[in-house]
């Protein structure tokens, strides 16, 4: 197809368009309506789900951690002895325990064996002090003997599978016998910790808090972490740094912890395909409207398509009108549902009070959905239109 | 030279039972002439006129047109044909009611595949030579019945084809204004256009160098005036 005759083409289909302004207009209104109430119908869904998630979120939130803010100067050691103690005896605290880097502080070296030397060195294997409170806050540990994490003087080691597959340790069901040298000083391995939850132990050697601290010298690099029951983590946040330093509750930063990640992806899927399939079938219905309206106006118009084949248009480029057309006043009727929609959606989180999610692909897809759901409808119409014969559509009588 | 030429032309239809419209047909136009084909209503004239502009396909025999023989044209090339040899005058005008004048004309530029610098000089004249440069803007619905008959014309010569084909020009037509669409096509026939005019009006087919009469599908009379 030449410049010339998709330039006559265009040229042809707005006149015609223009000149049955009427007829037009109710097609583009028809795309515009079912484009916009499919591209209106997901991005409402989409804030809905957003606002909904974030609700859930906050309902569900359960977990605060508290930081140590360092203060130059100051004294090496800010958590109190029991601090956990007092975490624990707030309302709706279900679990509390302390949390400390060694190896963010002191370099210290885990082998298998007494001798260093013989050993491969292993120099990757973060070391890391608990409380029994923190594994059973974290629930990273199922064990009867998470108690010994609380005596200074038990030399007890809880090993992360990944750091156990890196030391040549075996994961098994009794650890008896096994051991681990931190520093030089061997530590009997009472159990294992599986990956996943907030605590991500599972490539580090956990040992208890008190000699994590000796090995430190300070707690500048501790986390308090504090389970409460389901929703309360807001309000916990807010008291939680006043329970363990009443003195100096500026000492220590609280942040809520967001855990329910699966949930929010449900409620989002869920509603977006509600609205997809509403739209689908809007859709589905426009199609057939703008091809019913079109077979009339072939049938209308079918004097005229004799004529053109009269004067030496070919059947395709009587197909071609049609199409054009369908095209045309699809792209048209999408752009406006594109524009309508996002209005809608803006307006209904302005007066739901939510923050409005409107992704551009949304509105970008307005006038090519448009364009395909009129292109569509105008493959029948075109077709027909195509096989009229123009001896019999000039036939006077 | 001739610039059509049917020879036993034979165009059944197959309904039921088949209808036998024209029954050996031979005719020959040369350039410049004109021919007025009379019959009685149902005797094969318009079935004739669509074998002439290739329109509808002869059962049988052979059609020349512009020393071409039309049976082995595939459909693009005798849409083609029409687009640039061939210019029709209904009895229905078929004026584009919602287009003004000069657009019902341009559109026939459009499809024969005029270039666009050409198509405005080529319409004006032709508006000018048929006496409607002030309704140049009207739409075609507002014509009247003459008018709309002199923009037929102009749509189907603005080309310049080699052949006019009219099938009762003035069937609706006043004397007066029969007298201008004869002009017109005289006009045509001088510049070497071979026209073939279907009628049942004794003017016109007295205005014909030549008149044929079909009786049941067959010329039974053919001869110069
Ligand atoms: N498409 C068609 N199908 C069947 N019969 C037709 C068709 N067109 C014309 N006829 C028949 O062919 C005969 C000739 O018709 P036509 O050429 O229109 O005659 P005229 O123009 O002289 O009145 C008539 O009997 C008519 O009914
Ligand atoms: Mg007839």
């Amino acid at each position: 197809m030449t410049m010339r005759v998709l330039r006559d083409l265009v040229a042809d289909v707005v006149t015609e368009t223009s000149s049955r302004r009427a007829r037009a207009l109710l097609m583009v209104a028809a795309v515009g309506l079912s484009v916009g109430s499919l591209i209106a119908a997901v991005g409402i869904a989409t804030t809905a789900a957003t606002q909904i998630n974030a609700d859930i979120a906050a309902s569900t939130l359960d977990l605060v951690s508290l930081t140590v803010v360092p203060e130059p100067g100051g004294p090496p050691v800010t958590l109190p002895d029991d601090a956990s103690d007092r975490l624990e005896a707030v309302t709706m605290v279900e679990a509390a325990g302390a949390r400390l880097n060694v190896s963010e502080i002191a370099s210290v070296l885990v082998t298998r064996t007494a001798d260093p030397r013989a050993a491969q060195i292993r120099s990757s294997v973060p070391v890391v002090g608990v409380t029994s409170g923190y594994l059973r806050t974290a629930r990273a540990v199922d064990s009867d003997h998470l108690w010994m994490l609380d005596s200074p003087d038990l030399r007890v080691a809880y090993v992360g599978v990944t750091a156990a597959a890196d030391l040549g340790i075996p994961v098994t069901a009794d650890p008896g016998g096994l051991r681990v040298w931190v520093d030089g000083v061997a530590h009997d391995v009472v159990g294992f910790i599986e990956p996943g939850g907030p605590a991500s132990l599972e490539r580090a050697v956990a040992i208890p808090y008190a000699q994590a601290v000796a090995y430190t010298g300070t707690d500048a690099e501790a986390t308090l972490l504090a389970r409460t029951e389901p929703g309360a983590g807001a309000q916990i946040a807010r008291v939680a740094a006043t329970a363990v330093r009443p003195d100096a509750p500026q000492r220590l930063e609280v942040s809520p912890v967001v855990s329910v990640e699966s949930l929010r992806r449900g409620v989002n899927t869920q509603l977006d395909r509600l609205a997809a399939w509403t739209g689908s079938i809007l859709l589905a219905l426009t199609v057939l409207l703008i091809a019913n309206s079109m077979v009339v106006a072939v049938t209308a118009r079918t004097a005229e398509i004799g004529l053109r084949r009269a004067l030496g248009t070919p059947a395709r480029g009587i197909a071609a009108v049609f199409l054009t057309e369908g095209a045309f006043v699809g792209a048209l009727g999408g752009l406006v549902g594109a524009a309508v929609a996002s209005v809608t959606v803006v307006v209904t989180g302005l007066i739901n009070r939510w923050d409005v999610v409107l992704e551009p692909w949304m509105v970008a897809a307005g006038p090519v959905l448009g364009l395909v759901v009129g292109l569509v409808a105008s493959v029948y119409p075109a077709l027909r239109a195509s096989r009229i014969s123009p001896a019999l559509a000039l036939r006077a009588d | 030279m001739n610039i059509l030429e049917l020879a036993g032309v034979v165009k059944t239809y197959p309904t039921h039972p088949p209808v036998y419209a024209l029954a050996g047909v031979d005719l020959k136009v040369a350039e410049g002439e004109s021919v007025a084909i009379l019959g009685r209503s149902g005797s094969g004239k318009s079935t004739l006129l669509n074998v002439l502009g290739l329109l509808d396909e002869p059962t049988e025999g052979t059609y020349r047109l512009l020393g071409t023989d039309t049976g082995d044209l595939s459909g693009a090339s005798r849409d083609a044909f029409r687009a640039r040899s061939l210019g029709f005058v209904f009895q229905e005008s078929h004026v584009l009611g919602h287009r003004t004048v000069r657009e019902n004309v341009w559109l026939r530029l459009a499809i024969s595949g005029v270039p666009h610098g050409e198509r405005r000089e080529l319409v004006e004249g032709v508006l000018g030579r048929v006496g409607l440069t002030h309704r140049a803007d009207a739409p075609g619905r507002l014509l009247s019945g003459g008018e709309k008959q002199r923009l037929a014309v102009a749509r189907a010569v603005v080309s310049r084809p080699r052949v006019l084909l009219a099938d009762e020009p003035s069937g609706n037509l006043d004397d007066s204004n029969t007298e201008q669409v004869l002009d017109l096509f005289a006009e045509q026939a001088a510049a070497g256009v071979a026209v073939v005019v279907i009628t049942h009006d004794s003017r016109t087919a007295a205005w014909a160098d030549r008149t044929c009469v079909l009786v049941d599908g067959k010329i039974t009379e053919a001869g110069p005036r």
